[in-house]
């Protein structure tokens, strides 16, 4: 199937150094008519992750496909929509809504854009694909299960290439940013919800990193969309600095890979230089993320790479492009990080704090001692999403933590 | 979605205007010209009735406000839409929408148009008005409630009918008013965000309402070719005007129903408005000011009869208009259910007999139930009726012809 022979194509790609050109091969369009969009799918039809071809016309951010998930308390469904490769190409993503099942307030629901944290490369390990797969325990599906309110509609998506065609391009900020903002889009078309133009951001880890970038590309994205305030948790938001440091942490070594594959996801030049530091171990490692997801136990061994990303190009420049929080955006932003994060070390968020209050942004940041990376979602989905709340409601007054 | 892309472009085309343009038209843009889509007003918000000036632009069956109403049961709505009258001027008409607390089945919930029977033809006498307003004389919202209740897996879908809560007169007993009425609040509930139908729609209606029912029956295929009719049901339909205004002019106590049929197309024909006269009295001419302005039919108004001073049935232009707007003489595709009492002291079920006839001659499918002693009220959409639209939507009713 598609699915697991993506990787590997891809090691296949890089290690005999071929141009991108089969990545951006598209399939020949068969001369069908377009169906009305959007297209209800009946609950549990697995055909709803059938990539459309061609993928219909519209603009980023149009539904395409929504689906009943059977859920006993909301209302929850599956989405696909139209976004936009880095590229410029259309492309498909899915993702989550998730909305009280009540009456909608006046002026329609609040819409709580989320980012999940990273959970690999296979389609399973979307969050939208796990939620009702039993084979598959997920942590971006649970994640994604904390963030639903009775006050506001949440949508997460599984960023592009999770669930949707494609490689995933982990931390590649534009892809990440679109995502979140055209699920946001898209949930406002679902028929089934009334939701109003009131838009929050949370993200956690990888997630952090995909909100900060959707709040950047808002007001040009999705104009419509107005940001009132982000939330982020042990954000990956150095993405240079992170492959270093996650190079020599235990549980963590594998990011490098990671990264360099999200990276070459978007491009041949990035795609050629993987196939030359990949080592047999990494090769390895990508056939592997063909079938299990991040948190499942690897039992390769490194070195994946043959040298340190960020001494590699394309690799160091575009590392460098797509760290997050480079510019003021007009909702404040909370950062909420743990002393005791073995992933993301917490100094990373005190970089992002110095360059957002460079850039002129209210920025608040709440160091937590002790709080590990698994345990600071915790905050992020109560502390957090009070503080949220409150400057929705106009209740809170945003803190700057600059100095 | 379209309407918002017409608004964008609109916009861009008033910021597109040369300078030059701007200063030789220092007029600002029409604001109120650009159709700004469905406007949700609050609850209880009493200038939801307001006639809306300019008259939006938009297509007959677009909603133009909607109102969320306190409801223990299910989710109920307020809308007031654009149809147009009978000259084919753009008018807008209130009504009521009611929708299952409960997720969508796949496709959408199934529409259920209700015409409501005769409450009068002032604006008070409507039941979107009489439903929240506990000083309402009469139980003009009861039919709508216990429709909506009884017909649980449907959208209820009930119009006030032109000029009844909205603006402008009531024309009573006009079917090209009672038919545009109906339909076109089908089409502006689909519009409400968050309430998902599917095409598949019925009509139903009771006395007045079985009239308009047939009404919008025969104008369904071309007023609102997207929808399917699946099935028709009437009960004591005032099917036939000019022998009901015969009889009614021929029964003292029914004499003020005669005063309503010529009163309503009053409202439409200037050459009715004109020769008013020639078949009422004085006090029916009063008759015909108090219920335009304060009371509804169940209202006693203080004025001696006779009312009627000759059979409408028999002068013109009254015989000619009210035999115009007899309902049921064309055939439609979909299946007829007539529910009628041998009892009914309003409407003598010989004119279920006559409707009957006219057709079967006309090639209609179509089933009559005879309730043995039953009056009036017996033949409201009850869940005998509901029953027979839940097997056609299911498939499993199989229609029975009377002819």
């Amino acid at each position: 199937m598609i699915i697991r022979r993506r990787l590997g194509g891809l090691v296949l790609l890089g290690a005999c150094a071929l141009p991108g050109a089969a990545i951006a091969a598209a399939p020949t369009s068969p001369e069908t008519a377009t169906p009305a969009l959007p297209q209800e799918f009946a609950s549990g039809d697995p055909a709803f992750y059938e990539v459309p071809n061609p993928i219909p016309a519209g603009e980023h951010g149009d539904l395409v496909r929504w689906q009943v998930v059977a859920s006993s308390f909301t209302n929850r469904y599956r989405i696909m929509y139209l976004s936009e490769t880095v590229a410029g190409a259309p492309t498909v993503v899915t993702g989550l809504v998730e909305a009280p099942d009540d009456l909608a307030p006046f002026g329609g629901w609040r819409l709580l854009l989320y980012g999940h944290s990273a959970t690999g490369f296979g389609d399973h390990c979307a969050p939208s694909s796990a939620i009702d797969d039993p084979s598959v325990d997920l942590d971006g599906a649970d994640e994604f299960e904390r963030f639903g309110s009775d006050s506001w509609v949440v949508v997460s998506t599984d960023y592009e290439g999770l669930g949707g065609p494609g490689i995933h391009p982990l931390l590649v900020g534009v892809s990440a940013g679109r995502s979140m903002l055209d699920a946001g889009r898209a949930a406002r078309q679902l028929p089934t919800l009334y939701v109003g133009p009131t838009t929050l951001v949370a993200g956690f880890e990888e997630g952090g990193h995909a909100a900060l970038w959707a709040g950047e590309l808002a007001p040009a994205w999705t104009p419509e969309q107005s940001i009132v305030a982000t939330a982020v948790a042990a954000p990956a938001t150095e993405v240079a600095a992170l492959a270093t440091s996650a190079a020599s942490q235990p549980g963590s070594e594998y990011l490098p890979l990671a990264i360099a594959t999200g990276l070459a996801s978007t491009g041949p030049e990035a795609l050629v230089a993987l196939g030359t530091i990949l080592t047999p171990a990494g090769s390895e490692l990508l056939s592997q993320w063909d079938g299990a997801c991040f948190g499942a136990d690897l039992t390769v061994p490194g070195p994946y790479l043959s040298a340190d990303l960020t001494t590699v190009e394309p690799f160091a420049s575009s590392m460098a492009e797509n760290t997050a929080g480079s510019v003021a955006t007009a909702g404040p932003v909370l950062i909420i990080h743990g002393d005791a994060d073995a992933r993301v070390p917490v100094e990373h968020s005190a970089a992002l704090l110095a360059r957002l209050c460079a850039a002129g942004q209210v920025a608040e940041r709440r160091v937590l001692a002790g709080t590990t990376h698994g345990s600071v979602l915790s905050d992020l989905s109560s502390s957090g999403v009070d503080w949220l709340t409150g400057v929705a409601d106009g209740t809170a007054t945003p803190v700057s933590s600059c100095g | 979605m379209k309407r918002r892309r017409l608004m964008v472009l609109a916009m861009v085309g008033a910021v597109a205007i040369p300078t030059a343009a701007r200063a030789t038209a220092p007029t600002p843009p029409e604001v109120g010209s650009a159709d700004p889509g469905p406007v949700e007003y609050a609850q209880d918000d009493p200038t939801f009735y307001e006639a809306p000036n300019p008259m939006p632009t938009g297509e007959h069956g677009d909603l133009v406000r909607w109102q969320v109403l306190e409801s223990s049961f299910d989710r109920l709505y307020r809308i007031m839409y654009l149809s147009q009258n009978v000259a084919g001027a753009p008018i807008v008409v209130t009504g009521l929408v009611s929708v299952p607390d409960d997720i969508a089945p796949f496709g959408g919930f199934p529409v259920l148009l209700y015409g409501h029977g005769t409450t009068g033809m002032a604006d008070a006498c409507a039941p979107s008005v009489a439903i929240d307003n506990d000083n309402a004389f009469g139980d003009y919202d009861g039919e709508f409630n216990g429709v909506a209740g009884t017909a649980n897996a449907w959208v209820t879908v009930a119009t006030d009918y032109e000029g009844l809560g909205g603006p402008g007169p009531h024309p009573f007993i006009v079917g090209v008013s009672e038919g545009r009425g109906m339909l076109d609040a089908g089409r502006a509930a689909g519009q409400i965000p968050g309430v998902y139908l599917s095409d598949t729609t019925a009509i139903t209606g009771f006395s007045q309402g079985g009239h308009a029912a047939l009404w919008a029956a025969q104008l369904a295929a071309e007023w609102m070719p997207e929808r399917t009719i699946i099935g028709t049901v009437v009960g004591a339909p005032a099917s036939d005007p000019a022998a009901l205004a015969s009889w009614a002019a021929s029964q003292p106590e029914l004499s003020a129903l005669s005063v309503g049929l010529v009163a309503g197309l009053a409202t439409t024909y200037p050459e009715a408005q004109a020769a008013l006269g020639q078949v009422l009295t004085p006090s029916g001419i009063e008759l015909v000011e108090a219920w335009g302005t304060t009371h509804c039919f169940d209202q006693q108004v203080d004025v001696p009869g006779p009312f009627v001073a000759a059979d409408p049935g028999t002068v013109e232009p009254f015989a000619s208009l009210l035999t115009a707007n007899t309902a049921g003489t064309t055939a439609t595709s979909a299946p007829m259910l007539i529910f009628h009492g041998d009892a009914d002291e309003r409407i003598p079920v010989v004119h279920s007999d006559a409707l009957l006839a006219r057709l079967c001659a006309a090639g209609q499918v179509v089933e009559r139930r005879v309730l043995p002693g039953g009056f009036h009220v017996s033949s409201g959409i009850n869940l005998d009726a509901i029953a027979w639209l839940d097997g056609l939507a299911a498939g499993t009713t199989t229609p029975i012809s009377s002819c």
